[in-house]
């Protein structure tokens, strides 16, 4: 018997490894050097991320593992089990609109950015609902297929993001990286916070385990699929300060497209490098706002078995829109950002260790 | 609802989207400005109401006349200009700008900027020049590979330079830039983004110089100091000052030497030269640079009749070329270390290096105030290697 097959509505591990990496590279990457390099002295800033890289592939493994402990059950339902129907209905409310938040987010830093960089006249609104249009789109098929334009987006994405560094390399100063270590503990410890916040996101874990067919392997690939964005954060990270300097890096608003500008490749379309740059950029976010948004919608249709889905996309779009255009400026956004991210670790901490050890006490067990 | 109600309705909405794009311009309508030059018009006394800079700017911006390149090949000189140099005065980079839109039927788009030139007077009025280049570093429209000048005089007329045989006079200027390669007397190609780094790290820095010619042309030789704690003009270095300055850099990629040989001149090609900078900080007051210059390369020209086959003839050859290379190295070393006083040469950044809790404590007053820098002793030394001495020994017996 084939394991796996396509059409269905079952997903492999390798679906899985590629949501997480998918889902986890998004905003972060364009301002975390700037965030890293304000708390931490010259490259040191790295070490930081590759820790806060290790805790984001722990609570993946952590999450995975919980997921995977109750397969073909929702998140839903064996929280439920756990602790009661109405504490598993608070929770999962709290999860959609967790989700609903962060859709919001990448709607509207889509306008800023584009609004900035890209059309200078198009109001932002214009820019931000016509993307969120096509994440409406998305979610309106199947939650596989979203996850089969993983497969397809993410090695374009990453192919794209390393020629950038590459580019750059001529530019880049090694007497930028030194002296090492001379960032104080504070400083360290600010730099994990910070790019442990540029890595949240896979807590779709909790909903996409569901539909996989062989659900065991899924904490070993979800954490492998962590790696990816981790490895590429800290390339751009050492890139853009070997490139710009620490103290140059601090005072720009988005160091990662300052990245891409730099580079002149002599001659025709890739003069432009930022141009390509964007371009995969808003495959990434695209990626991350439609699997957010199919979460959120898994998420409430578990708890509101009866409502259809297209009538909880029409309740959740003009929501999500309002929400994203509720921040009047960028530090405004920045706020939003940083309460998504604490909610983010309650989700990815909280939750997962308060129901496995509610799993272990009670000794209910998955079908396992 | 039938298909065809249906789809009539999208139809119609569709309709919607026709109204067009907000940022549509086309590509015949813009005015592609590829290089200014700001000059100082006046300096602002009485007091008004209305919020104004203490200086007045006059900005020369040059336009690609696309037209008058086609031109250009059938060879009817000077019917068209290939360019378009306009005149902007305001106290503001934005404002003159904006104004530009006044006299140009084209709307100026700055994406293709490639050259700032800022006259030596506006460089000298402290923060001035960082304040010009804020608006170029902010703007999303500039790219961070736009060359920056510092002009010996004043900056517009430069733009107004004979750009045979190219067409644009901002790209003449920069293809020269590009021969610094060749010319160790020119310094590299200062990037905005370069520049930018030294606004932020206060370290003081040096930006190429260009002056106006007798015959109406450009000379692009030596540099301008830039003081780092205010970002101000201090003084112009001249091309063998700068040679100076590479060598110590190691930014040095190739040129010749010329040194007496028994009243005779021989002439080495370097082909390629290093720099190793070690630095002692023991005692903060008295900070010990020890500069290595070593450099590669080949007997280009000799008008002594040499064997060069003779190792003690080529150890004399070279270290004649070492003193020459320390005679060089001294001479600028003289002029920024003894008499300005200012780190152009950054040798701060490899005390920051080496010792970052000294860095800390004098970083403030490393070339002004106490100048940290002025304390310390430097020294140089030089190695010229010989490889071959061209494709003969000698040309007489």
């Amino acid at each position: 018997m084939k394991s796996f097959e396509y059409g269905d509505g079952e997903i492999g591990h390798t679906e899985i490894f590629y949501a997480v990496a998918s889902m986890v590279i998004a905003i972060g990457i364009l301002n975390l050097p700037r965030d890293l390099a304000q708390a931490t002295n010259y490259v040191d800033g790295v070490f930081s991320l590759i820790i806060a890289g290790l805790f984001a592939i722990l609570f993946t493994w952590m999450i995975a593992s919980l997921a995977a402990k109750y397969p073909k059950q929702s998140f839903y339902s064996y929280t439920a089990s756990l602790i009661s129907r109405p504490i598993a209905f608070v929770i999962t409310l709290g999860l959609t609109i967790h989700f609903l938040l962060f859709v919001a987010y990448e709607t509207r830093m889509i306008g800023v950015i584009a609004a900035h960089y890209i059309f200078d006249r198009t109001p932002i609104e214009v820019a931000s609902f016509s993307f969120l249009m096509l994440i409406v789109y998305a979610v309106s098929g199947s939650h596989v297929g979203i996850l089969r334009l993983n497969l397809m987006f993410l090695p374009i994405i990453v192919l794209i993001a390393i020629t950038i560094c590459l580019m750059n390399l001529a530019y880049f100063d090694t007497e930028n990286l030194s002296p090492f270590f001379t960032t104080d503990l504070k400083g360290y410890w600010k730099g994990v916070q910070e790019s442990y916040f540029s890595f949240s996101g896979y807590e779709i874990l909790l909903f996409y385990i569901v539909l996989m067919n062989r659900p065991k392997k899924a904490p070993k690939f979800a954490a492998l699929g962590m790696i990816i964005p981790v490895l590429l954060y800290a390339t751009f990270y050492v890139i853009t300060i070997g490139v710009f300097s620490y103290d140059t890096t601090q005072t720009m608003v988005f160091p990662t497209i300052e990245l891409a500008k730099e580079v002149e490749v002599p001659g025709g379309f890739f003069e432009r490098l930022e141009s390509v740059f964007f371009i995969i950029w808003i495959m990434a976010i695209f990626n991350t706002a439609a699997m957010a948004y199919d979460v959120s919608l898994l998420a409430a249709r578990s708890i509101f078995k009866k409502v259809k889905k297209k009538t909880l996309i029409f309740i959740f779009s003009p929501i999500i829109f309002l929400a994203a255009m509720f921040p009047q400026n960028l530090n405004e956004i920045r706020t939003m950002a940083t309460y998504i991210s604490y909610s983010s670790l309650f989700v990815v901490v909280f939750i997962p260790i308060v129901l496995l050890v509610i799993a272990k006490l009670r000794g209910i067990k998955g079908s396992e | 609802m039938n298909r065809v109600k249906k789809g009539f309705i999208i139809f119609c909405m569709t309709l919607i989207l026709l109204t067009g794009c907000w940022d549509r311009v086309e590509i015949e309508d813009r005015g592609f400005n590829i290089g200014v030059a700001i000059d100082l018009e006046e300096q602002r006394g009485e007091e008004v109401e209305q919020p104004q800079g203490d200086y007045v700017f006059k900005g020369t911006y040059q336009l690609v006349v696309p037209r008058g390149l086609q031109q250009g090949e059938g060879g009817a000189g000077g019917a068209t200009k290939a360019y378009q140099n306009l005149v902007s005065r305001s106290d503001t980079m934005f404002g003159q700008v904006r104004n530009l839109a006044e006299e140009t039927s084209r709307t100026p788009f700055m994406k293709h900027l490639q050259l700032i030139i800022i006259s030596d007077e506006v460089a000298k009025k402290p923060k001035v020049f960082a304040n010009i280049l804020d608006f170029f570093l902010r703007d999303h429209e500039m790219r961070r590979g736009i060359n920056v000048f510092i002009s010996n005089g004043e900056a517009g007329p430069i733009f107004d330079v004979d750009p045979n045989p190219d067409n644009l006079p901002v790209m003449f200027i920069n293809s020269i830039a590009e021969n610094a390669r060749k010319r160790p007397e020119m310094l590299p190609e200062q990037r905005i983004g370069d520049i930018y780094e030294r606004l932020v790290d206060h370290h003081s820095y040096l930006v190429p110089q260009i002056k106006l010619g007798g015959d109406n042309n450009i000379e692009i030789e030596g540099a301008a100091i830039i003081h780092g704690h205010n970002n101000r003009f201090e003084e112009f270095i001249t091309g063998e000052e700068t040679e100076g300055v590479r060598f110590i850099k190691g930014e040095y990629d190739a040129g010749l030497l010329k040194t007496m040989i028994e009243d005779n001149l021989v002439v080495y090609e370097v082909k390629r030269a290093d720099s190793k900078i070690e630095v002692n900080t023991e005692d903060k007051e008295q900070i010990e640079f020890t500069i290595n210059i070593s450099t590669e390369g080949n007997i280009g020209e000799s008008f002594e009749t040499l064997d060069y086959t003779k190792p003690e003839v080529m150890d004399k050859v070279r270290s004649a070329l070492e003193k020459e290379i320390e005679r060089i190295a001294q001479t600028t070393i003289k002029k920024l270390h003894q008499d300005l006083k200012v780190d152009a040469l950054q040798l701060g950044s490899y005390v920051e290096r080496k010792d970052y809790k000294t860095w800390k404590e004098i970083k403030d007053n490393w070339d002004h105030g106490e100048n940290y820098f002025a304390k310390s002793n430097i020294k140089v030394n030089a190695k010229a290697m010989i490889r071959t001495s061209g494709s003969v020994i000698q040309i007489e017996k």
